[in-house]
């Protein structure tokens, strides 16, 4: 069952043979009980056409009368099947047809209005009765019930004939239902077969991304993996690119290391400053293996970011009673991986608190499918412009980069990067650095 | 002055004890979570130093209990991974500064002195109570421009007493903050230092800046210059 249910055709023609069965039972339920009622209804009719023969050929002077051969031939012919009886209203029987020779009929009292009948089945008959008053030449009125009855064999079998005939309908349906549910979930999922296919591909490497011509309902999911996909080959290669910069900026400290003269005076120093440098060039290329490409990740509300930010930097720089303003817009949501916003936004802020006096501005509008822009100030002394192309290291490699102006504003301009945004350095209004980003 | 050293690298927690000690602090250590929540709840520290990444429960964990349990001492949590996110999540579970590593010990030092500047509400490490000096972050004492020669014990109580002052401090919390937790608490040394302090800081005793509360404890009573 549980092989079954794991699958999505498994399931669907599972619930088919389920709920189909029940669904057609109920239907021949219903047309059955349907004809039964329409059968029944066409017997009481033609019965109460016999009562009103009977009354028009019957006589009543001094005591009621029929003619020897009844209109009605079936009447007249013993165990015929269709009988009639006249009787008054305590029972008493005052005449029968010649068809109940052999019919052992025992009348009932019954309680019927003049003018009224009532058609019951009794065991194996049906029974219609219709009360009249007959008013005699003398003056004299007689109650008489008169009683048709007609054997119910004959409706039975028609019966039966249709229930057979309904059953092997329904049935018939019941299967070329399920057949064709079968059918068109082969039909209705090859396209996620296809997938499956095309997924496999990848894994196997024979494939690079989805690219088949997949049905509306799945393009979003198959977009999705796409991208997450083309996000994870460009995190395997920023990782490696990392790897690779570590490796390589490493061997120059190294190198001077392992060439210096331990006997020199200024060895110790020497050492001292070359591990500094291993140090910043570790720290820098670990904070950017841990911006990501994770575009699939959603939408980030920026002022939760910020807000935590500000009430850690605020008791990190509890010292210098700083004044953090954030005018970032509700709506500002930034599309990607929340630990990349946290380290860009971080590492702004903490460069602004530090090295601002008393005043730092944050800001952020847009974001979604607008571009998201956000900018961090200060009241510091600022960035000297010759600095600013140096700290950005437009056209330099990653590790070549001077670590010296700061590791978490490298970091920033890497992640941006990596989003295709771009960070920009100006002269903010409070006098010292405005550092802006924006993002696609 | 008490401190907590909380790290599970042996070698790095023996490091920072040794410097530590050297720069006058009474270093407890602890070696996992477990023990630092037990020490950080039964011993009334000034400071904590505490490794993030601590086997079984984490440093964070530790502070978030430290702070949910009501303990209000400065904490400086020690990071091996320099991402924001973590550094956020160190400070909201209640730390009160970072410092990734590697680090030097001079910055650690640094921020040390800072955390406890801040717990005592003074804006500078230079204090100045009439012709009576302190560097808290040099560790240095003044006496009319002269530096005078006091050992770690006289400087610990009187930077102790100086971070309270106007309040009444018990030797048994002298004793707690000054010494390791192996120490003798019956002792009656405390006295000693504090007359020996008192002739040190006050050789002409005109100025009287310790006073004997009796039956309670000490005060330093001397206001602080603007």
């Amino acid at each position: 069952m549980r092989r079954i249910t794991a699958s999505l055709a498994g399931r669907l023609l599972l619930a088919s043979l389920l709920i189909l069965p029940l669904f057609l039972g109920l239907v021949g339920f219903n047309l059955d009980r349907s004809y039964r009622l329409g059968v029944e209804t066409a017997l009481e009719q033609r019965l109460q056409l016999h009562v009103l023969t009977l009354l028009a050929e019957a006589e009543y002077n001094e005591s009621l009368w029929f003619p020897e051969q009844l209109l009605e031939p079936r009447l007249n012919q013993p165990d015929s099947g269709l009988y009639a009886y006249v009787t008054d209203p305590d029972a008493k029987l005052l005449w029968s047809s010649g068809s109940a020779i052999t019919l052992e009929y025992f009348p009932e009292r019954r309680n019927l209005a003049t003018g009224s009948s009532s058609f019951v089945r009794r065991d194996n008959l049906f029974d219609y009765t219709y009360r009249v008053v007959w008013q005699t030449e003398t003056g004299l009125e007689a109650h008489l019930l008169f009683t048709v009855l007609e054997y119910a064999g004959p409706l039975e079998a028609e019966l039966a004939v249709y229930r057979q005939s309904l059953a092997t309908g329904l049935g018939g349906v019941t299967l070329l239902l399920i057949l064709c549910q079968g059918l068109l979930l082969l039909w209705g999922l090859q396209p996620l077969r296809g997938l499956s296919r095309d997924i496999d591909a990848i894994e196997y490497g024979t494939s690079e991304s989805l690219e088949g011509d997949y049905p509306t309902e799945v393009q979003a999911l198959t977009k999705s993996l796409n991208t997450l996909i083309a996000g994870e080959r460009l995190r395997r290669e920023r990782v490696r690119n990392t790897l690779g910069d570590l490796a390589h900026s490493l061997k120059t400290p190294l190198a001077v290391l392992r060439s210096g003269d331990s006997s020199h005076d200024g060895f110790e120093a020497m050492v001292k400053e070359q591990t500094i440098l291993m140090s910043q060039i570790v720290d820098y290329q670990l904070q950017r293996a841990v911006g990501g490409s994770h575009r699939l990740l959603g939408l980030v509300s920026v002022t939760p970011v910020v807000e935590r930010l500000r009430e850690s930097l605020l008791k990190v720089y509890a010292n210098k009673s700083l004044l953090i303003d954030v005018a970032v817009s509700e709506a500002a949501v930034f599309r990607g991986d929340e630990r990349d916003l946290m380290e860009v936004m971080g590492n702004l802020m903490d460069n602004a608190c530090k090295y601002g006096s008393q005043h730092v501005r944050i800001g952020a509008t847009g974001g979604g499918t607008a571009p998201l822009k956000f900018w961090v100030e200060d009241d510091g002394e600022g960035i000297h412009p010759k600095m600013r192309a140096v700290i950005i290291g437009r056209g330099m490699r990653a590790d070549t980069r001077h670590l010296g102006q700061g590791i978490g504003l490298a970091v920033a301009v890497d992640i941006v990067a990596s989003y295709q945004g771009s960070l920009m350095i100006d002269d903010s209004p409070l006098g010292g650095a405005l550092i802006s980003v924006e993002l696609p | 002055m008490r401190m907590l050293i909380v790290e599970d690298e042996a070698r790095l927690r023996l490091q920072l004890a040794q410097h530590f000690s050297e720069a006058g602090w009474v270093v407890d250590e602890a070696a996992d979570g477990t023990e630092a929540l037990y020490m950080g709840t039964e011993h009334p520290y000034d400071i904590a130093l505490v490794d993030v990444g601590l086997p079984g429960i984490s440093g964070i964990e530790v502070v978030q209990q430290w702070r949910q349990q009501g303990s209000v001492f400065p904490v400086l949590i020690l990071t091996a991974r320099g991402d924001w996110q973590d550094k956020v999540e160190g400070l909201e579970a209640g730390a009160d500064d970072y410092v990734t590593k590697p680090f030097h010990l001079a910055e650690v030092q640094a921020r040390i002195n800072a955390l406890h500047r801040r717990a005592a509400g003074l804006a500078t490490s230079l204090v100045a109570f009439g012709p009576i000096s302190i560097d808290l972050a040099a560790r240095t004492v003044r006496l009319d421009g002269d530096a005078l020669e006091l050992t770690t014990f006289e400087y610990n109580t009187l930077e102790y007493l100086v971070t309270r002052a106007g309040s009444v401090v018990s030797k048994t919390e002298l004793t707690e903050h000054l010494y390791d937790q192996d120490f003798d608490r019956d002792s009656n040394v405390i006295e000693v230092f504090i007359g020996r302090l008192r002739k040190k800081i006050d050789p002409s005793n005109t100025l009287k800046p310790i006073k004997t509360v009796r039956g309670a404890g000490y005060r330093f009573v001397l206001e602080g210059d603007a």
